[in-house]
């Protein structure tokens, strides 16, 4: 520090990232209300660019854009149905469309009202033609829960409390039945750790549904610890 | 920016398509590899629609802020995975040499151009001050890690790295 600003030494060290974390803290304690710094500062700022700016330009896969999209716009669908603040609906097609199954919204419909938490909390829906159930998850790790909507030919999870993912991370569904297991659906969560997401094929009583953080999708075995579960019943 | 901090998905698609390139780019030229760097890149451009109201014209251009936060993403990637800092003195080298071998697309040409062009006003600064630079810059080294990695004085890695600031600018007022 030179009387009671930083050196400019340290203030060119600052700007390209290279002071140790005692002297950064003393200059971002002391620039943002100096002028004089922070004109400095921002002189600094085009030169620091062109560092950036001076590699191998590449270009990023196309699936890199897909993923970054797909989530920007699960945030934003999130976002649009947190300010209409009305009742939360699963945004996706498959859910939808499931619901359109008079017998599966029933059964979401009776745990909504009924607010049952538990292992198994509905009943069938029908016996006969379009039998559905719906039961709740049982989460291994505290905090998360959600439901297991099953539909004759496919059904939904819809989770809440699940932490974000970082990098190619996704959340993997699982499902086994006897000595079989095979992955099914991978998804991420919204921003608010919510998620709802289709589980594919009939899924016979007995059947487990289970989900796992995996660090990349299309991983053909699961990467404990198993989130969550829920048995068909 | 404005659209984009007012989370509108068609103005972050707009964004993703004007940086995202050079976004990549300085990940992998700081991470060394294709996974990390999608990683990286999909991280900080996450992080950037998720605070866009953030940006800040007076701390420089949207490309500048968003390189920055590449940057320390990639930095702090390199950090977690080496312990605290990436490895000294060999490391430190290997940083300085790493270049990708990638096809070019012809899309990619222009920006390539320009790219070669800003890289002048580096490569026309003496050895000492280059490469103090771009082992803080794209090294993620402190100065006296610097200091020691080039058997030098703490001050006299802060002088070259000034000089070699005061260059670059002095490049740029010039219109490169």
């Amino acid at each position: 520090m030179t009387g009671d600003h930083p050196h400019r030494d340290d203030l060119v060290a600052y700007a390209l990232g290279a002071l140790d974390p005692r002297e950064e803290r003393e200059v971002e304690a002391h620039a943002p209300s100096c002028a004089r710094c922070t004109r400095e500062l921002e002189s600094l700022a085009p030169a620091v660019a062109v560092l950036g700016e001076s590699v191998e330009q590449l270009e990023p896969p196309p699936e890199l854009r897909e993923r970054v999209m797909a989530e920007v716009r699960r945030d934003a669908a999130g976002a649009a149905e947190q300010v209409q603040a009305i009742p939360r609906r699963p945004q996706r097609a498959g859910w939808r469309g499931l619901l359109l199954r008079p017998a599966v919204g029933l059964a979401v419909l009776a745990i909504a009202v009924a607010g049952i938490a538990g292992y198994l909390v509905a009943s069938n829906g029908g016996e006969e033609g379009g039998a559905a159930s719906t039961v709740a998850v049982v989460p291994a790790t505290p905090g998360i829960g959600g439901t297991l909507a099953v539909g004759e030919q496919s059904s939904m999870l819809d989770l809440h409390g699940l932490e974000p993912v970082s990098g190619r991370e996704v959340y993997q569904v699982w499902v086994a039945r006897g000595q079989n297991l095979r992955p099914s659906s991978n998804f991420i969560p919204d921003s608010g750790g919510r998620a709802t997401t289709g589980v594919d094929g009939h899924l016979a009583r007995g059947t487990k549904v289970m989900v796992t953080r995996e660090p990349h999708a299309g991983r053909t075995t699961p990467t404990p610890p198993i989130l969550l579960s829920a048995t068909v019943q | 920016m404005p659209l984009v901090a007012r989370k509108d998905p068609l103005a972050f698609e707009v964004f993703y398509d004007r940086h995202a390139g050079a976004a990549y780019s300085l990940a992998y030229r700081i991470v060394g590899g294709r996974t990390a760097a999608e990683d990286v890149t999909q991280e900080a451009l996450l992080s950037i629609w998720r605070s866009g109201a953030r940006y800040d014209r007076a701390r420089g251009s949207v490309r500048a802020w968003t390189l920055g936060i590449v940057r320390n993403r990639a930095i702090d990637l390199l950090r977690k995975e080496s312990g605290r800092s990436p490895r000294l003195a060999a490391g430190g080298e290997e940083l300085l040499e790493r270049s990708p071998a990638e096809d070019m697309t012809d899309t990619e040409a222009l920006r390539r151009e320009t790219a070669r062009e800003v890289r002048g006003a580096i490569d026309h600064l003496p050895d000492d001050q280059s490469r103090v630079i771009r082992l803080a810059y794209f090294g993620g080294f402190s100065h006296s890690e610097i200091a020691e990695m080039v058997n030098e004085p703490l001050g006299t890695v802060k002088g070259r790295m000034r000089l070699g600031m005061d260059k670059i600018r002095a490049t740029l007022a010039e219109g490169l």
